[in-house]
C-alpha cells in the first residue's frame, strides 16, 4: 500500500481532535435547546433547585404545556399566538409561490427591455431594507384599516417575500427545457393553459423550494409583526412570547413551556424539509 | 410584440409588480417624504419642515451611538461566524463519520426564531440562577458567575453578540460547505500525495479557491447584521440605558414610543443611505441575478 495512503497516528490523533471538537460544539449548539425542552416539564422550584437535572419522576409536570397554550399564566396565551402565526403563514407563502411563478415563468420566458426592467426591479426591492419603511408601512395599513387584521399581514409578508421568490423562480424556468411548453403550444394549448395545465405540475420541486426557502421570513418574523399586530388577541408567535419577559413574577416553568411550543414548528419543519432548506442555502441563492 | 404575449404578460406579472409597488415602493417613497416632516403619527397629519429633521440629526450622540454599537455588532459577529463558519465546514468536509448530524444540529439553532433563543437566551444570562452563570461557577469562574450579563452596560451587547454568534454559526458553516465542496476532490488528493498537511491544504489551498464565496459570505454577514432587530429587542430593547441601542431598535422607538414619526423617518433614510448602496454592490459582485 503506497506510503501516503496509510493511515499515520498523527492523523488518528487529529482526527480524535477534530471529533471532540465537533462533539463540543454542538453540544454548546444544541444543548440549550434540550435544556428549553426538558426544563419545560419541571417545575418551576425544580429547576432553580438543580438547572441542569432532567425531569424526575417526582418532577414531571406536562401540564406546564397546556398552562401555557391556554394562558393560565398572565394571561399569555401561546395557543393564540400560535393559531394566528398559523392562519398567517399558508396565505402569505400561497400569494408568494403562486406570484413568484407566475411572474418568474415570464419574465424566464419572455424576456424584453420591459420585462428585463421590471426584473430587474424586483432585484432592487430584495435588497431594500424593510427596517427602514416600517415607519411609512404602519401609517399606510393604519389609514387602510389594516392593523390588526390578517389580511394586513398577509399582503405585508407576502410582498416582502415575493421580489426574492421571483429571482428564484426565473433562474430555475431559465433552465426548464422549452420542448415541454414548444409541444404544448404545437398541441394547439395557448400559453396560459400550458403554463397551467403542464408546467407547473412539473415545477413542484421550485414551488416547494420557494415554499421552503420563505418560511423562516414569515413564521420568524418580528418587526412587522409587532408594528401590525400589537393587539393580545392577534399577535404572531414571536411578538406574544415576548410577553414573558419582564414579568414581575417569572415562572421558568411556564417560560419554557411557551418557548417550547414556539419552537416546535420549527423544529418539525426543519426536520421535514431538511434537505430543501439545505439546498436552498447552499445553492449561493442568499438573500441580501 | 405579440398582442396575446403582452396580455399574459399584465396576467402574469401584473399583480406581483402591483402589490410590490404598492406595499414595497410607495411606502420608500412616502418615507423620505415624511423625513422632511414633524408628526406624531397618531393625529392631525405631517407638517413639512424641510431638512430640519436632519440637521438635529446631525448633533444627536444617540444616533452616533447607535450607529456605533451597530457596527460593533455588525463587524464581531460577522468575523467570529465567518472564522467559526469555515472551520467547522472545512472540518466536517474531511469526511468525518456523522457528517449529516453535525451539519443538522449545527442549523438548528439558526432555523428557530430569533425572538425565542432570545428570551431563552435572556433567562440564561441570568445572574446565579441562569444556565450561562451556573455553568461558569461550576468551571470555576465563580466571581463571572455573579455578573448580571444582560443587566450590565459594559456586557450587555457581548452578550447578545455571543448569542447571536451561537445562532448564526450554522448559516454561514452552510455557505462554506457549499463553498468548499466545490472545491474539485483531484485537487486535495494532489495535496496529500505532494505531501501538504491538513494546515497547510487550508491555508495554501482551500482558502485561495474559495475567495470568492468567502468575500461574498463576509458582505453579506455584514448585510444581514448590520438590519439586526429581533435577538437586540427581545433580550435588552437596546438598554440598560443606551449601551444596546442599535439603529433599528433606535428607529422603533423614536417612532412607536416617542411618537416622532417624521424624525424616526429621516432616522430610516439614514439607514436605508446606508444599507441600499452596500447592498447593490453586494449585488452586483456576487453576480446572483445576472443569469
Amino acid at each position: 500500500m503506497a506510503p501516503h495512503l496509510q493511515r499515520s497516528p498523527v492523523t488518528e490523533g487529529k482526527r480524535t481532535v477534530v471529533y471532540l471538537f465537533l462533539m463540543l460544539w454542538s453540544g454548546i449548539e444544541l444543548y440549550p435547546i434540550a435544556w428549553m425542552f426538558y426544563s419545560s416539564v419541571k417545575s418551576h422550584v425544580g429547576i432553580l433547585q438543580d438547572l441542569w437535572a432532567l425531569p424526575s419522576p417526582t418532577d414531571f409536570f406536562p401540564t406546564n404545556w397546556i398552562v401555557a397554550w391556554e394562558g393560565g399564566y398572565q394571561n399569555i396565551v401561546v395557543g393564540t399566538y400560535l393559531k394566528n402565526s398559523a392562519i398567517v403563514l399558508p396565505f402569505s407563502l400561497a400569494l408568494v409561490v403562486f406570484f413568484a411563478m407566475l411572474a418568474g415563468y415570464y419574465c424566464a420566458r419572455f424576456p424584453g427591455r420591459f420585462v428585463n426592467l421590471v426584473f430587474y426591479f424586483f432585484v432592487a426591492c430584495i435588497v431594500i431594507p424593510v427596517q427602514s419603511i416600517v415607519i411609512p408601512y404602519f401609517a399606510m395599513m393604519r389609514s387602510l384599516g389594516l392593523v390588526n387584521t390578517y389580511v394586513g399581514l398577509i399582503l405585508t409578508y407576502a410582498t416582502f417575500n415575493i421580489p426574492f421568490a421571483v429571482v428564484l423562480a426565473r433562474a430555475y424556468f431559465k433552465a426548464f427545457p422549452r420542448e415541454i411548453e414548444e409541444a404544448a403550444l404545437l398541441d394547439g394549448c395557448s400559453p396560459l393553459s400550458a403554463f397551467f395545465r403542464i408546467i407547473m405540475p412539473l415545477s413542484k420541486s421550485l414551488m416547494t423550494t420557494v415554499a421552503v426557502v420563505t418560511f423562516p421570513f414569515i413564521w420568524n418574523e418580528l418587526l412587522f409583526a409587532l408594528v401590525l399586530m400589537p393587539s393580545p388577541a392577534m399577535m404572531t408567535m414571536p411578538v406574544g412570547l415576548m410577553n414573558y419577559i419582564g414579568q414581575y413574577t417569572i415562572r421558568l416553568d411556564y417560560m419554557m413551556a411557551g418557548l417550547s411550543i414556539g419552537a416546535l414548528p420549527s423544529i418539525v419543519f426543519y426536520i421535514l424539509f431538511q434537505r430543501y432548506v439545505v439546498s436552498g442555502v447552499m445553492a449561493g441563492s442568499v438573500r441580501g | 410584440m405579440d398582442r396575446r404575449l403582452i396580455g399574459l404578460g399584465v396576467l402574469f406579472v401584473g399583480p406581483p409588480l402591483a402589490l410590490v409597488m404598492f406595499f414595497m415602493a410607495y411606502p420608500l417613497v412616502y418615507g423620505f417624504y415624511l423625513s422632511l416632516t414633524s408628526w406624531n403619527g397618531l393625529s392631525g397629519s405631517p407638517t413639512f419642515v424641510g431638512l430640519k429633521n436632519f440637521a438635529n440629526m446631525i448633533g444627536d450622540t444617540v444616533i452616533l451611538t447607535s450607529l456605533w454599537h451597530t457596527l460593533e455588532y455588525s463587524l464581531t459577529i460577522t468575523f467570529a461566524i465567518t472564522i467559526l463558519g469555515l472551520i467547522i465546514a472545512v472540518l466536517l468536509q474531511s469526511k468525518v463519520r456523522g457528517y449529516s448530524f453535525f451539519r443538522s444540529a449545527f442549523y438548528l439553532p439558526f432555523m428557530l426564531p430569533f425572538a425565542i433563543t432570545g428570551i431563552l437566551f435572556s433567562s440564561m444570562y441570568a445572574p446565579r440562577m441562569g444556565l450561562i452563570s451556573a455553568a461558569l461557577g461550576t468551571l470555576g469562574f465563580q466571581a463571572l458567575a455573579n455578573i448580571p450579563w444582560l443587566g450590565n452596560p459594559d456586557t450587555a451587547l457581548w452578550a447578545v453578540v455571543a448569542k447571536d454568534v451561537w445562532g448564526a454559526t450554522g448559516f454561514s458553516m452552510l455557505l462554506f460547505i457549499a463553498g468548499v465542496s466545490t472545491i474539485p476532490e483531484d485537487v486535495f488528493e494532489s495535496a496529500k500525495i505532494d505531501g501538504a498537511s491538513g494546515l497547510q491544504t487550508f491555508v495554501h489551498v482551500t482558502l485561495p479557491m474559495i475567495k470568492n464565496v468567502f468575500t461574498t459570505a463576509v458582505v453579506l454577514f455584514l448585510i444581514l447584521s448590520f438590519k439586526v432587530f429581533d435577538t437586540v429587542w427581545v433580550m435588552t430593547q437596546g438598554g440598560p440605558g443606551r449601551s444596546t441601542e442599535v439603529i433599528t431598535t433606535l428607529l422603533y422607538k423614536t417612532a412607536f414610543r416617542q411618537f416622532e414619526f417624521g424624525y424616526a423617518s429621516a432616522i430610516a433614510v439614514l439607514m436605508f443611505a446606508i444599507m441600499f448602496p452596500l447592498s447593490l454592490l453586494y449585488l452586483r459582485f456576487s453576480g446572483f441575478a445576472r443569469e
